[in-house]
């Protein structure tokens, strides 16, 4: 069974399995090449999409051992796995994980573990056992019988190098430096890829990784298939991802607790605060309900809570006498209403200078910082409701600029008894069409004594548009 | 119909210089107007507001810059040349007052005026202009003034007793109708507040352009003067546009409940007996000593030169034409332009032995000889002159002079 | 209704035209609580804070607002809750027109939501009240709902504010119950065609401790400046007397 792509000359074979090449057929041989080899070949078109969705399923997914999970060419992930290896019982106990949940997910995996990015690809793919793990020290050694293709060069610098009789990292080793450096080019010199594997010189242009956010792991012997399980690991983590802000002295912004299920998937809740807090019963809460909402699928055997993004947050947040202080204590409730509802739905008013009234008043998320605006200047009043959209009503009023006298509005006339204006807003000509007309705003009040916000939009014969339309767009009280 | 003449400096001459039929008198006179001379503040120069106060059946315009006079000539002129009236004024705002309009009503009055606005700029730097409510009462005598409210009408209401008892001349409180939307209710306010100060409200449109056309200029500028963009300016823009030029009919209208405070600016324009025709250029007449005429002076101090300018002699045709210059001196009563020139250049080269004067008929009368002579340039005059390089009889205008030292320093 | 920033004095127009507080009850706050919510003194007011509900005489009548903003504390923050239909149907609040200087608001998609969020927000002490308007008859407010938020408000100080838009008066847990409409406003003091200060009309059908009442109240302008001349278009309103049946009080709308 082979995969192959289309190219332009016919088909190539992108991947075969072992048995197929046993039968002669090569990853990049065109497929009528090994069709004569072998005949019964049997091919299935790559999926290259596919495959890289898949990659990424599993980078998430990897994420259960390692919170630094990189995805490495078409067919690799790189994890960092220092400080992971002891939750797993040393690196052979990661490996063997690792290698068993791989498997059960139907993949065959090759896996080591080096000191350096380089050797544990070189290793990974060129080793001779399917899952070593290398010890500092024994670096060179292990690497020394690989092909020199391990040093991930250039296909035509690794050519050369075969050309020069170097077929081994080994006998690279042994090259004296300068005439090598004389016949590659810098970036390609294989001897400074070697330095670097054997980490001897630092990866250039390796962003160098963040500390990785706190986090807290729960590993369940068996799989568990009832919902029930989240909102109970969430009750276990807690207390360990806030030992972990303690000692760090940082405050959470954003959390998220992921359940690593068996099939490869995994689910994900968050939640975020408005101000960072390390406080275990406010996270725990925060969380409580969306736990309860992930989806076990085939049964979780994993999960982990992690402090996505975290601010510094000194010691003794809390008022310690008569409570906590005011502030926090809204921040905990806009917390607590924007998990649940959206933060979208949860807001504050956000000023804005300007003179129309519905871009001078805007809303922002609670949980987002405000914005610096200029004071307003006293204008006349403002009704505390602002239909969102204005509705166009029906007016009498004496052309061209007479008080209301009348209007109709969802089907129901008012009298107005009493009117005060207009307060002429003119349009914001820098940013509007030129054909944008003026607003005459008017406080009318009806014969029931309830009062409304109207305005007239445009003048008789101001040269944009026919007669001006009326609409209704505040109640006051 | 108007034309504009020249290129660089418009002038409104309306007709063809025939005299113009007299403008019957309007019931409302603008006097809140502020032309670009406030600076980035007015959106519309002279001739504008002129030719848009013209149409509009107005008779009468007044001008009332931000501290400072420099715009009334332009706007004189305008008006002279569409046979208006124009009202000359200033807007004062005093450093621990509400802002004042302050229209003199004869010459003195502009006199006081002028010597305000220099005490006030004086002390400050260019642009500024610091007046306390006492130095404005002070030289207040022959002025007229209005008050002229802020937004913050509580304010107003509170330091007007103290403006009132400072200014005595000071009758009308200014009112304008700027759709604000409880502009009925303001105007009452102020109606009510002015009587029981026994003063009037007067009408006005706080007028900053001629034509609502002409607000997004007045909004640039007034970005530009706040150092900020359009789209952050915000609420240091106006609202609408409603600052400009209002036609009587329309003002009327929008005073309907208060027609006194239309007639107010009607009586008040009529009271104004003053305008800038009235003003002459008065040379200081220090620079004489005594028992000589300034012709004298002149003479005296052209033979001194001469002499020794010519050591060996004056060659006879420089002597004909000074003779002839003088002549023409006398006949224009000319001589004390020169002899200014030479006391300026005078005290110049006691501060720095390099200036040299230069004027702006310098070019025409660099070639009079009797320039020449005096010991005022170092420079030899081109040719020696004729006639029609020195200024044409009949016309006494003063010109303006600048002394440019070598040093660089401009005086 | 005044411009955000000014607080309204809110004052019965008539002398009072109604419910005593019966015995035992006190009609004023007490003294040295600090109250984060005011009413005159002449009309009824709970002990402390509760839960309220006030019925929209109409969805298109935003007195409501007017009367209930009169009583809130600004310096506090302000939780409020509107569910979607109350929205469209009624407005968004507008927070120019309301002279708070905190205020968070949510919008909720039904009644169970805004009912949850009123509860989450009462448990939040540092809060100076809680409103919520809910659109008409939603079946999530039952009795045990309303009363529920009413011994939240109680626990933890918060005021609550059920506000019913277009809905009917159904069995509740509300300590005090409002019908509030617009009334025709003062007369303006400098310009008569103008509309003056707000005024309403508020009808207490059914309260713990007090009997219930009709009032007209006016908005009085807290600083100097104009002050309103003796409200003279007043109507003598009889007391109601007794309670109201349900079906009698639901009848207006």
């Amino acid at each position: 069974m082979a995969l192959v792509v289309e190219e332009a000359h016919g088909q190539r074979i992108a991947a075969a399995t072992e048995a197929a090449q046993l039968l002669g057929a090569r990853p990049g041989m065109r497929l009528t090449d090994a069709r004569a080899l072998d005949p019964g070949l049997q091919v299935v078109v790559a999926d290259p999409a596919g495959d890289a969705a898949l990659l990424e399923r599993l980078a998430r997914w990897a994420s259960r051992w390692s919170p630094l999970v990189e995805i490495d060419g078409a067919d690799g992930l790189r994890l960092d796995a220092s400080g992971a290896a002891h939750l797993f019982g040393g690196e052979n106990g990661l490996i063997a994980d690792i290698q068993r949940r791989l498997s059960s997910l139907g993949l065959s995996s090759r896996v080591a573990i080096a000191c350096t990015p380089g050797a544990a690809w070189a290793l990974a793919h060129h080793g001779a056992s399917a899952a070593q793990s290398c010890p500092v020290d024994a670096t060179a050694a292990r690497l020394a019988p690989l092909p020199v293709a391990a040093l991930r060069l250039p296909p035509e610098v690794t050519r050369t190098l075969e050309r020069l009789g170097l077929k081994r990292i080994g006998t690279l080793a042994g090259v004296e430096r300068r005439p090598l450096a004389r016949r590659f080019r810098e970036a390609d010199n294989p001897l400074d890829a070697l330095d670097r594997m054997l980490g001897r010189k630092a990866e250039p242009l390796t962003a160098i990784p963040d500390d990785p956010p706190p986090r807290a792991l729960l590993r369940l012997a068996e799989p568990v298939s009832d919902p029930a399980a989240a909102p109970q690991a969430l009750d276990l983590l807690v207390p360990g991802l806030v030992k972990q802000l303690e000692a760090r002295k940082l405050g959470a912004r954003r959390l998220l607790l992921a359940g690593y299920r068996v099939d490869g998937e995994v689910a994900v809740a968050v939640a975020a605060t408005a101000l960072a807090t390390r406080e275990a019963k406010h996270l725990h809460r925060l969380l409580a309900d969306k736990a309860g909402t992930l989806d076990p699928g085939f049964g979780f055997d994993g999960f982990a809570l992690e402090a996505a993004w975290c601010e510094p947050l000194g010691a003794g947040q809390d008022g310690l006498i008569g409570g906590p202080p005011p502030a926090l204590e809204v921040a905990r409730l806009v917390d607590r209403l924007s998990v649940k509802l959206g933060p979208e739905r949860v807001r504050r008013p956000q000023p804005r200078a300007s003179h129309l009234p519905e871009r001078a008043s805007g809303w922002r998320p609670a949980l987002e910082p405000a914005a610096e605006c200029m004071a307003p200047p006293p204008t006349a009043p403002r009704p505390p409701r602002m239909l969102d959209r204005p509705e166009a009503i029906a007016v009498i009023y004496a052309t061209p600029e007479g008080l209301p006298r009348r209007f109709v509005w969802r089907r129901a006339v008012h009298d107005v008894t009493r009117a005060e204006g207009p307060e002429r807003i003119a349009p914001e000509w820098w940013r509007e069409r030129s054909t944008a007309r003026l607003r005459d705003y008017y406080r009318v009040e009806d014969r029931e004594g309830r009062r409304y916000w109207i305005y007239r939009e445009g003048l008789h014969g101001d040269g944009r548009g026919g007669d001006p339309v009326w609409y209704l767009h505040g109640l006051f009280g | 119909m108007p034309e504009y003449t020249g290129f660089s400096r418009k002038k409104l001459v309306l007709g063809d210089g025939e005299a113009l039929p007299p403008i019957p008198p309007a019931p409302f006179v603008e006097l809140g107007v502020s032309s670009p001379f406030s600076f980035l503040r007015g959106a519309s120069d002279a001739i504008e507001l002129v030719l848009t106060a013209l149409e509009m059946g107005m008779d009468s315009i007044g001008i009332a810059d931000r501290n400072t006079l420099a715009g009334v000539v332009r706007l004189h002129s305008a008006a002279k040349g569409a046979g208006m009236r124009p009202l000359i004024g200033c807007r004062i705002d005093p450093v621990d007052a509400p802002s004042l309009l302050a229209y003199p009503i004869d010459r003195e009055g502009y006199g006081r005026l002028s010597r305000m606005l220099s005490l006030g700029k004086m002390r400050c730097e260019k642009g500024e202009c610091d007046l306390t409510l006492s130095e404005v009462a002070l030289h207040g005598e022959g002025i007229a003034f209005i008050a002229m409210p802020a937004a913050d009408l509580d304010a107003f209401e509170a330091a007007l007793p103290a403006m009132a008892a400072a200014l005595p001349g000071m009758k009308h409180i200014a009112a304008a109708h700027l759709y604000r939307g409880d502009d009925l209710a303001r105007i009452e306010r102020l109606d009510r507040l002015a009587r029981a100060h026994g003063l009037t409200i007067l009408a006005t449109n706080d007028v900053h352009y001629a034509t609502p056309d002409r607000r997004p200029l007045q909004d640039v500028m007034s970005c530009i003067r706040e150092k900020v963009t359009l789209a952050t300016a915000g609420y240091r823009l106006n609202p609408n546009a409603e600052r400009h030029l209002k036609s009587p009919a329309e003002m009327v209208r929008l005073f309907e409940r208060w027609p006194h405070a239309i007639a107010a600016t009607r009586a008040f324009a009529d009271a104004i007996d003053f305008s800038l025709d009235e003003l002459r250029y008065e040379y200081p007449r220090e620079s004489v000593p005594g028992g000589r005429t300034p012709q004298q002076q002149l003479a005296h101090l052209t033979w001194i030169g001469a002499s020794k300018r010519w050591k060996e002699g004056v060659p006879p045709r420089i002597l004909k034409q000074l003779k002839h210059e003088l002549a023409l001196i006398e006949k224009l009563d000319f001589a004390r332009y020169f002899l200014t020139v030479h006391d300026i250049v005078a005290f110049a080269r006691s501060l720095d032995p390099r200036s040299c004067a230069r004027d702006a008929a310098a070019r025409r009368t660099a070639r009079s000889v009797i320039a020449w002579a005096l010991p005022r340039s170092t420079r030899r005059p081109a040719t020696c002159c004729s006639n029609a390089s020195f200024p044409r009889s009949g016309k006494s205008r003063p010109t303006s002079t600048s002394i440019s030292s070598m040093s660089g320093a401009r005086k | 209704m005044a411009a955000g920033g000014q607080r309204a004095r809110l004052r019965p127009l008539d002398g009072g035209g109604g419910a005593r507080p019966r015995s035992g009850q006190e009609a004023a706050v007490p003294q040295g609580t600090e109250a984060p919510w005011r009413l005159p003194g002449e009309l009824p007011a709970p002990a402390g804070p509760t839960l309220s509900e006030l019925f929209a005489a109409s969805p298109r009548d935003g007195g409501w607002a007017g009367l209930l903003l009169g009583q809130l504390v600004p310096e506090r923050p302000l939780l409020w809750v509107q569910d979607r239909m109350a929205i469209l149907e009624s407005g968004r609040i507008y927070p120019p027109g309301l002279g708070l200087s905190e205020l968070i608001h949510v919008e909720v998609r039904d009644a169970r939501d805004a009912l949850w969020a009123m509860e989450e927000g009462l448990r939040c002490s540092a809060l100076s009240a809680v409103v919520g308007e809910l659109w008409g008859d939603p079946q999530a407010l039952d009795f045990t709902a309303t009363r529920r938020l009413a011994v939240a408000a109680e626990r933890h100080g918060v005021a609550a504010f059920l506000i019913r838009l277009g809905g009917h008066a159904n069995l509740s847990g509300a300590r005090m119950r409002w019908r509030v409409a617009s009334a025709p406003s003062l007369p303006h003091p400098l310009n008569p065609r103008a509309p003056g200060p707000a005024a309403w009309e508020a009808e207490l059908f059914r309260a713990r401790g007090f009997a219930p009442g009709r009032w007209r109240v006016g908005d009085e302008p807290a600083q100097g400046g104009e002050t309103v001349k003796g409200a003279e278009n007043r109507r003598d309103l009889a007391a109601a007397a007794g309670d109201r049946t349900l079906a009698a009080a639901g009848g207006r709308s």
